[in-house]
């Protein structure tokens, strides 16, 4: 097919119902503004309030475009929708960023990279790990520290990723040194999304009696810090840290879960 | 093996022989809070009573390691001496605050702080 010089279309995502792709050609200039807004506007009326302006194929973009498109976003938005940039020629984009669009419009450089970015703002997709990890002290601190950076890389602040690596810690520690670990290992379950963050930590462990099932559920239960005492301070910490904390104590297997929700930004 | 292994080196104080600077970095934990307690003991038997632990380098602590912490703290209480703490992050800080151990320990603001009270 070929394309007039300049050409404005819009198109469904195909990976993303909830999206809208308006896809220009060519050269942009003050005469696409008039179909730009009347496709936003048609677009508003349908209730679909997610649009990608894919740029790739776009050698130049005019400042009135530009503005146009900041309008766009404006109305969009008002409606808790969003508007992205996808891959826009190195020369453009450095353009772009000169005249501070960056500073306003999300760029991708692909469609998945949108779509994951899509997925995890709008959709509370959620991010999942699942260790097996031998049941050895000095395996922790990366452990903890992985599990800090992944919720550092999705935008949680780093106090809360301090905190989630002493919940990592302690719940592991726990696991380790008291959790009596029978195959050597333990393992831990997290996941978060937008709001919140998930973690269990479980280990098998040598048929516990019923007392000591109990005695073990009361450590959960009522954690009691004792002063001037070296230890016994992690689950008290954990439990303080957490937003919720759960247990489940059976003859040969121990978890612990917690539930960690997002601070008010 | 701790990749980030805290690091803990031992100085002088100026005018004050019987004290030393315990100064830490990177993550206190399970992994080394033993060591910490091993120095400090080895300090206790060298004759030293006051110890000044710069924590300006300290990025994490956990349980384990405030209780090595609490230990030492207690072991130079009984030899007549004291243990104070300069210079902790805002996260460590936090963290303390919820064991409740900043009310065991004694924790100063600055090193200049800490170790002005020495003198």
């Amino acid at each position: 097919m070929t394309l007039p010089v300049s050409t404005v279309l819009l198109e469904p995502f195909a990976e993303e119902p909830t999206v809208s792709v308006l896809r220009l050609y060519g050269d942009i200039g003050l005469e696409a503004i008039t179909r730009i807004s009347a496709l936003v506007d048609d677009l508003v009326e349908k209730k679909r309030f997610h649009l990608l302006v894919d740029l790739s194929q776009v050698n130049f973009l005019s400042s009135p475009v530009v503005g146009a498109l900041m309008g766009c976003r404006e109305r969009l938005m008002r409606r808790s929708g969003s508007i992205a940039l996808l891959a826009p020629k190195p020369e453009l984009a450095e353009k772009l960023n000169l005249m501070g669009v960056n500073l306003v419009f999300p760029y991708y450089s692909n469609k998945n990279a949108f779509l994951r970015h899509f997925r995890w703002e709008y959709q509370s997709e959620s991010r999942s790990l699942t260790l097996e990890v031998p049941a050895y002290a000095g395996y922790v601190p990366a452990i903890r520290r992985l599990i800090a950076g992944l919720l550092l890389s999705k935008g949680y602040t780093p106090r809360e990723a301090f905190q989630l690596e002493s919940i990592v810690d302690e719940l592991s520690n726990n696991a380790i040194e008291h959790g009596l670990p029978i195959d050597k290992k333990f393992s831990i379950s997290f996941s978060f999304d937008k709001s919140s963050i998930h973690l269990a930590v479980a280990n098998g462990c040598k048929t516990l009696s019923s007392e000591a099932q109990e005695l073990i559920r009361e450590k959960f239960r009522n954690p009691c810090i004792i002063p001037g005492s070296m230890r016994g301070r992690g689950i008290a910490l954990v439990k303080k840290i957490a937003s919720d904390m759960t247990f489940r104590v059976d003859a040969q297997r121990v978890q612990v879960s917690i539930t960690k929700m997002r601070e008010e930004s | 093996m701790n990749d980030k292994q805290m690091l803990l080196t031992v100085e002088f104080v100026d005018g004050v022989p019987m004290a030393r600077i315990l100064r830490f970095s990177g993550d206190l934990d399970s992994t080394n809070a033993e060591h910490v307690s091993e120095v400090v003991l080895s300090l206790l038997g060298e004759g030293v009573l006051h110890i000044v632990a710069d924590f300006t380098k300290l990025r994490y602590v956990n349980s384990t390691g405030l209780g090595a912490l609490l230990f030492a703290n207690k072991k130079m209480k009984e030899a007549g001496g004291s243990m104070k703490i300069a210079g902790v992050n805002e996260n460590v800080f936090e963290i303390i605050e919820i064991i409740g151990a900043n009310t065991l320990l004694e924790i100063h603001r600055t090193m200049d702080d800490a170790i002005a009270t020495l003198k």
